[in-house]
């Protein structure tokens, strides 16, 4: 009887009071009839007739009477007490189960803070409150909490609801925390659709805690339509909004750079950008940059940021030693805290070492290219070294950022083989035509129908561009790539000072018929006459860049130069952008977004087992050892070999974790991964209960709860406190009520009235 | 009709009155001051008309002006010497004892009583009186001396009303003791048997008397004002009810205008004149409706 009460009111105790008042009406009907008043009456003849007549009609109308004033007492019990009836569940009543499954959004945007609260302390808040108003109704009620960030492994699973579960709730809340991830609401909601359709028989309720932000809803139609069919399986949902006004924010969306050229000494620009996600101009924006953690003795200022607008600047950093290092920039705190701060691992080194081979060892093409990337090892950061097409067939590739080919007649098969891997791991390779190439051995071997190291067949033979006739035409015509990105703007006399008279055309049947559809295939430059002259292509994660004429100024057999590009300026510009643009391809050690696993497949032959992992020293800087396991792995040529596997997913925090890797000979390395608070989440603005109405329908058992407001808790539990029909009964009523009692009353004239 | 002299025959105010004989005379002297233009004042001695001389008249009454113009013997004849006889008829029983006002039925009967007994004596009218209940309890013959008023009022206000209403053998009796035509004014609440009632009324009529009914009923009789659980006990032993009063109302209502309609319909029927009189109506209204009866008794002996 208990449960049943307390399951069925919210105010179980009042029940009993409640029917000691049922009396209350009979006790005054009874009263009533003992306390009377005496008359001596005269005309009793008539009373008498009257009551005999009218007798069995008055004991039905005061029973009447008598009733409608109990259920009038009734209802207001009813509505006293709270009762709770869900009319789907009537036939359930007795013995009725409700769970509650709670998925809680911890997403980085839930760190979103507004004086003293925060999103996510807000949806802790509500799971409290549900859980502690459970406790009311012992053993009906059941609970599943879902925290988005853990979908797959849920932190209560249908746990009965008493108070050991709220001392068990309260220690895991107190310790979590809000993930710094962009998660999908609907994976959350997928986990918990699982869970409701495990058990049929009890009434089911979701109720989901998020921001609700626009960016979440409007662009990521799935949510909604999850919701959507969930409640179309009698599942109770309750959208609980945490956050009550969207706040301006600005985030710090980018901080990138050339860091794989990044060498000692050499100054390298970053790039950090800015976007105002609020809906004011944000004016004086000063981001401070940190190296090492140490700051650097200057600050980035971005005067005026419009609404919604993003702007970028640069600043270099220089670095006195070799070594990994972390570059961080930081702005000063608003409502989202996790975006304010962004981080770059930067992997410095003495130089770069750049391979040049010169398929002429008695030219001096590669003097050109040397001259243009290193002028002084310590002005550029890189180091080349020129060597003969042998050595691409006897030392490993790896170490190298580029690969320069300078006019090279034919190359070994195991050399072609060394360079593909080298290009597919990433490495970047540049091709300079010139008297000595053999057109067929190209074509066959390194064009390969697309699939090769060279883009496009060639023709057979270089060919003469034509002298210019004006002045007004240049030889090179670049394209808006960023490789030409320097040369940009009207007037471009260095471009057009160099002067074209040779180059190695493509096949004219290739561009004729196959140019437009190869894909990734890029022309970026053209000749004055229209012939393709340097052209982008890829091969794996790698780049390769052709240039269809010579590296130098090589004569052709009429005494005339091949080109003069090597002679003009433009030239070393172009070397050093080609630099940095091919080695960004290779960039592992690029920032990553939170939450991103890092996966380590180590040479079982090279590397110990053991991985030792530094967190990030703004989140107390913590030292996780894994151990890799071997696997026997198979690579893309058919040989076998055994690798350490692992991977380490505890990459929430944002910073710069610290890999250290036991090399079998006892040595350490070193990797830096940096981890950056997904853009994605820094965009606060909320969607309004409207909006969030349109995309979901008006089904009644969406319900969606305003920030704030905990009243829907109490007795929307395990089904919805009828209220509204309790008061129209009771209006019903008491009009009853008085009509009758009117009816059988008796009202004597008015004094104007009878007059 | 002025109404200012009204103000004085509130039952409120004649209840303030203790003895019957003022009471009596503050009505009747309010009234005829409310009536000093009624042709009716000093009508029982203004000359009616001639008639000629018989033996045995008064030689005083002999018109000796009409003599000296036609030798011829004419006597006058004057109103008063019709000399109404009329009697009293009050019921004094116990269910007359009800009321809700300042005056019970039973006191606004005796006031009612005095009041045209002494109007009636003034008119040099002989009047009687007999107090009933279920037997006669007082009689007083029908004279018209001016100081036969005390024995009236003495008459009424010794009554101790205690006795059950039986009215025909009551009528029976004054049928058979006033022998001499005249008015007979029951003032009764009229709860009795009708039939009983009816049949001595008809007695009287057949007899050759005037009947006149005045209806005494309490406005609680008449409306049924009652709230909230009552014991209603009944007079004269009629029995005892605890009942919500309003919730009977409407049956009591039907049932005592049916009673008052069966009354109004015998009385037509019979040609009795028939008055509801309400305790709380002004006490002239008896004498109102008195006067207007003897207008009709008037036009009736002249034609």
């Amino acid at each position: 009887m208990e449960a049943w009460l307390t399951q069925h009111f919210v105010n179980s105790a009042l029940v009993y009071t409640g029917a000691a008042m049922v009396a209350a009406p009979i006790i005054i009907h009874l009263i009533n009839r003992f306390q009377y008043k005496r008359v001596h009456f005269a005309a009793m003849e008539f009373l008498l007739q009257s009551q005999q007549t009218n007798q069995r009609r008055v004991l039905l109308e005061q029973l009447l009477l008598l009733l409608l004033r109990i259920l009038v007492i009734i209802c207001l019990l009813m509505l006293i007490a709270r009762l709770i009836l869900d009319p789907n569940q009537l036939s359930m009543f007795h013995g009725a189960k409700s769970h509650h499954v709670i998925v809680l959004d911890d997403s980085g945007s839930m760190q979103n803070v507004w004086g003293e609260q925060s999103a996510f302390d807000e949806g802790l808040q509500v799971i409290r409150k549900i859980a502690a108003e459970g406790t009311n109704r012992p053993n009906t009620e059941k609970m599943s909490l879902i925290i988005l960030s853990r979908a797959d492994a849920p932190l209560f699973l249908q746990r009965d609801i008493n108070e050991e579960l709220i001392n068990e709730l309260d220690a895991k809340l107190t310790n979590l925390t809000c993930s710094h991830q962009s998660l999908d609401l609907n994976q959350g909601l997928e986990a918990a659709a699982e869970l409701l359709n495990e058990d049929r028989a009890v009434i089911k309720t979701l109720h989901l805690i998020s921001d609700f932000r626009k960016s979440d809803w409007q662009e990521k139609k799935g949510v909604a339509d999850t919701i959507k069919k969930l409640s179309k399986s009698d599942t109770a949902i309750n959208l609980v909004k945490t956050v009550p006004d969207s706040q301006p924010n600005l985030a710090i969306t980018e901080l990138s750079g050339a860091t794989e050229v990044a060498s000692v000494d050499v100054p390298l620009r970053l790039r950090v950008s800015i976007k105002n996600f609020g809906d004011q101009v944000a004016q004086d924006v000063r981001v401070a940059a940190f190296v090492d953690h140490n700051k650097l003795p200057m600050s980035i200022v971005f005067d005026k940021i419009e609404a919604g607008s993003e702007i970028s600047q640069d600043f270099d950093v220089v670095f006195n030693k070799p070594d990994l290092h972390e570059i961080n920039v930081s702005l000063t705190n608003d409502a989202l805290g996790g975006d304010n701060a962004r981080f770059l691992a930067v992997n410095v080194k003495p130089s770069n070492p750049v391979l040049i081979i010169d398929g002429n060892p008695s030219g001096n093409e590669w003097m050109y290219i040397q001259t243009a990337i290193a002028p002084d090892a310590s002005t550029t950061g890189f180091a080349p070294s020129v060597e003969s097409v042998d050595y691409l067939r006897r030392h490993p590739l790896s170490q190298f950022k580029n690969i320069y080919l300078l006019n090279v007649a034919e190359l070994p098969l195991d050399a072609v083989a060394a360079l593909e891997t080298f290009v597919a791991d990433g490495g970047g390779l540049i091709w300079f035509a010139g008297p000595s190439i053999q057109p067929a051995f190209y074509n066959d071997k390194l064009y390969k129908n697309g699939k090769g190291l060279f883009p496009a067949p060639l023709e057979v033979s270089p060919r003469d561009l034509p002298a210019r006739e004006t002045n007004t035409t240049v030889d090179m015509q670049v394209s808006d790539h960023p490789l030409f990105s320097v040369f940009a703007g009207q007037d471009n006399p260095l471009i057009e000072a160099v002067t074209i008279s040779k180059y190695f055309p493509l096949s004219q049947k290739w561009l004729q018929t196959e140019a437009q559809n190869a894909s990734g295939v890029n022309i970026i430059a053209t000749l004055r006459n229209q012939a393709p002259f340097i052209i982008e292509h890829r091969l794996g994660k790698g780049r390769i860049i052709t240039c269809l004429t010579t590296a130098g100024p090589v004569m052709t057999n009429e005494g005339e130069p091949w080109n003069s590009w090597a002679l003009n300026p433009s030239f070393i510009v172009f070397q050093l952008e080609l630099q940095k643009y091919l080695v960004q391809s290779r960039s592992h050690d690029q920032a990553e977004i939170v939450g991103q696993p890092i996966a380590f497949s180590l040479d079982a032959a090279s590397f110990s087992d053991e991985i030792e992992i530094q967190t990030p020293i703004s989140q107390g800087e913590r030292t996780v050892r894994l151990k890799a396991t071997p696997e026997q792995t198979t690579d893309a040529s058919g040989n076998d070999s055994l690798n350490l596997m692992t991977v380490f997913r505890e990459t929430d925090q944002p910073g710069v974790y610290s890999v250290q890797l036991k090399r079998q000979d006892q040595t350490v390395e070193s990797q830096m991964y940096a981890f950056n608070f997904p853009v994605s989440e820094s965009n606060l603005a909320l969607a309004s209960s409207d909006e969030l109405r349109n995309e979901m329908g008006n089904s009644p058992l969406i319900q969606i709860q305003e920030p704030g407001e905990f009243q829907w808790i109490q007795g929307q539990e395990a089904g919805r406190e009828i209220t509204n029909s309790i008061l129209v009964i009771l209006f019903l009523l008491l009009i009853c009520e008085q009509l009758l009692a009117y009816r059988l009353s008796y009202h004597p004239k008015l004094a104007g009235a009878a007059a | 009709m002025t109404q200012d002299y009204r103000k004085f025959l509130l039952p409120e105010a004649i209840s303030r009155i203790s003895r019957l004989e003022i009471r009596a005379r503050s009505i009747v002297e309010g009234f005829l001051s409310g009536l000093h233009r009624s042709p009716f004042f000093g009508q029982s001695v203004e000359f009616a008309q001639h008639r000629e001389y018989a033996p045995g008249d008064d030689v005083r009454n002999i018109d000796w002006k009409v003599w000296s113009k036609t030798d011829k013997y004419y006597i006058k004849q004057y109103e008063e010497d019709t000399n109404l006889r009329t009697t009293l008829l009050v019921d004094v029983s116990e269910s007359m004892q009800f009321g809700s006002g300042p005056l019970n039925k039973y006191e606004y009967g005796c006031t009612a009583a005095a009041a045209l007994a002494f109007l009636l004596l003034k008119q040099q009218d002989a009047v009687g009186l007999i107090t009933f209940d279920d037997a006669i309890r007082s009689r007083v013959p029908a004279l018209s001396k001016r100081n036969h008023l005390n024995a009236l009022l003495t008459a009424l206000a010794t009554e101790k009303p205690a006795q059950k209403t039986d009215v025909f053998d009551v009528l029976k009796e004054v049928a058979e003791t006033r022998s001499k035509k005249g008015t007979i004014i029951l003032i009764s609440d009229l709860f009795v048997n009708r039939e009983s009632l009816f049949k001595g009324l008809r007695l009287l009529q057949y007899r050759g008397h005037d009947i006149m009914l005045l209806h005494i009923l309490d406005d609680q009789e008449l409306d049924f004002d009652y709230a909230g659980t009552t014991r209603f006990e009944g007079m004269e032993e009629t029995g005892e009810l605890v009942c919500d009063p309003r919730s009977l109302r409407e049956g009591y209502l039907n049932a005592m205008h049916e009673f008052l309609n069966e009354i109004r319909r015998r009385c037509a029927k019979n040609k009795f004149d028939y008055q509801t009189i309400r305790t709380s109506e002004y006490l002239d209204a008896v004498l109102a409706h008195y006067l207007n009866h003897r207008i009709g008794m008037q036009q009736s002996i002249r034609q």
